[in-house]
């Protein structure tokens, strides 16, 4: 076992080192350690449009990146360590315990009470502090998992979903859980996570083990590998599964008069692909082939229905326009 | 000749599987090896590549599908 210990706190980044890891030097085996800043991170089947609120997240410039493996939706900040394990494994298939049992076996040593819960997470009583999941391909298997150290919460809040909007698709969906932060249960409140994160390592590997780091020609390829998948619009967006959008709502025009807006779209690969629109109970073919084509996107939606006639017309602000859309 | 692809048996308790996407559209050139599809279970992504080279002719199921263990998935009309 090789230990990798990320000082690049790029999502991005990190998530292409992973697949990077996981695809080369395949006879070896790796624990990955890696924080990122403030950022969403997307099961690999789950459509970003049904988990966040587009809008707020756009406003707020927060980057989204749709990882490997499966399961929910996760918000990351530096106070989170993740981990990943990278081995070979033969044919065994959804094996979490030979990755769980030695982390809740590390924190259990250094005092933390933690159980395993359900199939992939670990948890203090009722609260989960950690979430894992896992891709495999052709008998190697690549674990990662969460460590809430001191996460902060709150900043998640406005960021998920909360759209009017109702949406449909088969996509994997998120499962909300009660969380709580490792640092709340150590005794030691003064502890910083890089002096947790070094304790979790002796702790794992009592007898010591061999840290590594990317070499340069490793560094180029990582990056090359965010430039052409991590950091594109086409994977985080593009790849989430087709999914139809229904709106009804009403908005003030700037004189006061009340207009009714109901909104169908179809989104594929990302992209308004068809869609029915009426105004005040009559149908309106104009605003949807304004918008076929377009990314589903608040700043896409809105860039193209300023200075419609449409809204010049009836008078209306672009935004509460666009609101209909999102 | 033809051939039957079917939901494959990852694990022992594995009863069904969600075909989570599709990587080849029917009509699509097959080759031996490549990535047909991918299952999602217990949050582990597992992509099913193609044991035969030919052409994808029939899919029976669409992406977020949960389909039963060694039920046809798709029809590969093989070289």
């Amino acid at each position: 076992m090789k230990v990798f210990d990320s000082t690049n706190t790029d999502v991005y980044f990190n998530l292409a080192m992973e697949e990077y890891l996981f695809k080369n030097n395949r006879d070896s085996a790796y624990l990955l350690l890696w924080k990122n800043d403030n950022s969403i991170v997307l099961g690999k089947h789950q459509n970003i449009f049904e988990e966040i609120n587009l809008k707020a997240v756009e406003q707020a410039g927060i980057p989204v990146a749709r990882r490997n493996t499966g399961g929910g939706t996760v918000f990351h900040d530096v106070n989170n360590l993740n981990y990943s394990f990278i081995s070979n494994q033969g044919d065994a298939f959804a094996d979490y315990d030979q990755f769980l049992g030695p982390v809740i076996a590390a924190l259990n040593k250094m005092g933390i009470p933690a159980t395993k819960r359900r199939t992939s997470d670990i948890a203090i009583g009722e609260q989960k502090i950690s979430g894992s999941a896992q891709t495999v391909k052709k008998g190697r298997v690549l674990h990662h998992g969460t460590l809430l150290y001191d996460s902060d919460l709150s900043l998640l809040k406005n960021l998920l979903k909360t759209s009017a909007g109702k949406i449909t698709s088969k996509s994997v969906k998120s499962v909300r859980s009660d969380v709580t932060n490792i640092k709340k249960h150590l005794t030691d409140q003064t502890m910083s996570l890089e002096t947790f994160k070094n304790k979790f390592l002796v702790t794992l590997f009592p007898d010591g083990v061999e840290k590594v780091s990317l070499t340069e020609q490793d560094i180029e390829a990582v990056e090359a590998l965010v430039n052409e998948k991590y950091s594109r619009w086409e994977w985080n967006y593009g790849q989430s599964p087709k999914f139809s959008f229904e709106k009804a709502a009403a908005i003030l025009n700037m004189k006061g008069r009340e207009i009714h807006l109901t909104v169908k779209l179809e989104i594929n690969k990302g992209s308004i692909a068809k869609g029915e629109v009426s105004v005040d109970g009559l149908e309106n073919t104009e605003l949807i082939e304004i918008l076929t084509g377009v990314r589903y996107g608040y700043n896409e939606i809105l860039h193209h229905l300023e200075g419609s006639e449409f809204a010049k017309d009836n008078e209306l602000m672009a935004d509460c326009l666009t609101d209909c859309f999102i | 000749m033809k051939k039957n692809i079917q939901m494959p048996k990852l694990s022992e308790q594995m009863e069904t599987g969600v075909l989570a996407a599709w990587n080849k559209e029917a009509g699509d050139v097959v080759k031996k090896g490549e990535v047909l599809f991918e299952i999602e279970t217990e949050k582990v992504v597992s992509e099913v590549e193609s044991m035969e080279s030919g052409v994808l002719k029939e899919v029976f199921f669409e992406a977020g599908d949960e389909i039963k263990v060694d039920d046809i998935i798709a029809v590969i009309d093989c070289d």
